[in-house]
């Protein structure tokens, strides 16, 4: 299902039937979006401590992402295509290679490290000895250690929260855990008190 | 049954009254039928004086039944469709119709390229918000105002639109009934009225409503009548709908 889908499946749902605009204020899709997301998050979570290796089912890939150059502190980076599901050990990120891949080169990987490990290592001897490109990453930018100068495109591939989605991408879903998720964004969003619908200065709902 | 002469006959038949007898005088119809024509109207819409505290519903609606829509639905328009759109300028503002009493629906085409260079045309439905809610929605940080979710609101003569470069919109409404006019010539000599069948201006409602109307005039001229027993007649009428 699209993303789209998803939202609109929860939003008939908590309307009781076809959606129209006066209950968009009570079940705005961007605001399913955003509940969806956390319980898919939760759901990534508990995927992520039983086996790390299916979270590759989840990812989404980004073509043509820009590596760009800090002049500030002479450093390779590239912007974060989409945002990222906080995972531990910062698994968030599954795999960085070169966009341009030749039939005679095989496909070239960025070895994913943390940030002081990457200063760590280039400081010693297998620094000079390993050939590939090192990259670390925070919540806004990857940075790249002894990326090759002829690379200006990467491709990324990672775990992008529900939200960050749009609206036509297929968003997939652990097997057996949507009904969990859309019973957990109904109760999010149906224990909420009634809307204050009287425009009279008045804070009170009932 | 939807000619005012016929309506006339009717009433005065159930008044049992003759035409130059204690009877409603023919320019007094003129009088009568505007307001029962809106009168009407306000009730198959919705009564708000049927709300409760909490509970802003009332027996009737707009589109509540097929019913409801067809009776109401020779005052529907439709800017946009196969019709003029209705116009956005730059500021996001849109003139009211002329015309306009109560608003069906808005909505907005949006149009994007796909990903096989062909276009993709979709309706987006446009929610109306009312003076409390605009601020915040309009800085709302999860769901702000954006062609795929636009919103407007209405002011005292023009309806405003954000985002405000939308450009044009489709927007249904109901219209104001025309004013039906008994138009009659009066020989003065004997007092006879003569319908003018041409010149005069018919209710617009269907067939299955004009009953519901004699209902509704019966009442009125009961009370001008001081005719108790035909008040009460058109409230059970009213109540049971037979």
């Amino acid at each position: 299902m699209t993303k789209g889908e998803y939202i609109e499946l929860n939003q008939r749902r908590l309307a009781g039937g076809n959606v129209t605009p006066d209950v968009m204020g009570k079940y705005h899709p961007e605001e399913i979006a955003r509940w969806i997301s956390s319980a898919f998050n939760q759901i990534i979570f508990q995927l992520f401590k039983k086996n790390i290796r299916d979270l590759d089912l989840y990812t989404k890939t980004y073509k043509n992402v820009a590596v760009l150059y800090d002049t500030t502190i002479q450093v390779y980076y590239s912007l974060l295509p989409a945002p990222i599901i906080q995972l531990p050990n910062g698994k968030a990120i599954r795999k960085i290679s070169y966009m341009s891949v030749t039939n005679n080169m095989p496909e070239y990987t960025v070895k994913i490290v943390g940030d002081n490990e990457k200063s760590t290592l280039s400081r010693l001897e297998v620094g000079n000895i390993d050939t590939n490109t090192w990259a670390s990453y925070n919540n806004e930018r990857i940075e790249y250690k002894k990326l090759p100068p002829d690379i200006t495109k990467v491709i990324v591939k990672q775990v992008t929260p529900f939200y960050a989605y749009g609206l036509e991408d297929e968003f997939f879903m652990p097997a057996g855990t949507d009904i969990e998720i859309f019973r957990m964004v109904r109760e999010f969003m149906l224990g909420s008190p009634p809307e204050d619908i009287v425009n009279d200065n008045n804070a009170k709902q009932v | 049954m939807n000619d005012l002469q016929y309506i006339i006959n009717f009433v005065n038949f159930i008044l049992n009254k003759e035409q130059t007898g204690r009877s409603v005088k023919p320019e007094e119809w003129n009088i009568i039928f505007p307001y029962v024509n809106f009168a009407y109207f306000k009730r198959k819409f919705g009564l708000t004086e049927e709300f409760k505290p909490g509970m802003p519903f009332s027996k009737s609606a707009w589109e509540v039944v097929q019913q409801i829509t067809d009776s109401l639905g020779v005052f529907k328009v439709i800017m946009g469709d196969t019709n003029s759109p209705m116009i956005i300028d730059s500021d996001g503002h849109a003139d009211k119709p002329s015309d306009y009493l109560h608003v069906s629906s808005i909505r907005y085409i949006k149009v994007t390229n796909d990903a096989n260079c062909g276009v993709d045309t979709r309706l987006t439905p446009i929610e109306i918000l009312t003076d409390a809610e605009w601020a915040h929605v309009v800085g709302s940080r999860i769901r702000p105002p954006s062609f795929n979710y636009p919103v407007a609101m209405f002011q005292n003569t023009y309806i405003q639109f954000l985002p405000k470069n939308l450009q044009y919109v489709e927007f249904t409404y109901l219209r104001t009934p025309v004013t039906p006019v008994y138009a009659y010539t009066l020989n003065a000599t004997t007092d006879e009225v003569t319908y003018n069948q041409s010149g005069s201006t018919q209710f617009e409602w269907e067939e299955n409503d004009i009953s519901d109307i004699i209902m509704m005039i019966l009442e009125y001229c009961g009370l001008n009548l001081k005719e108790d027993r035909i008040v009460q007649l058109s409230e059970l009428k009213k109540q049971t709908g037979q």
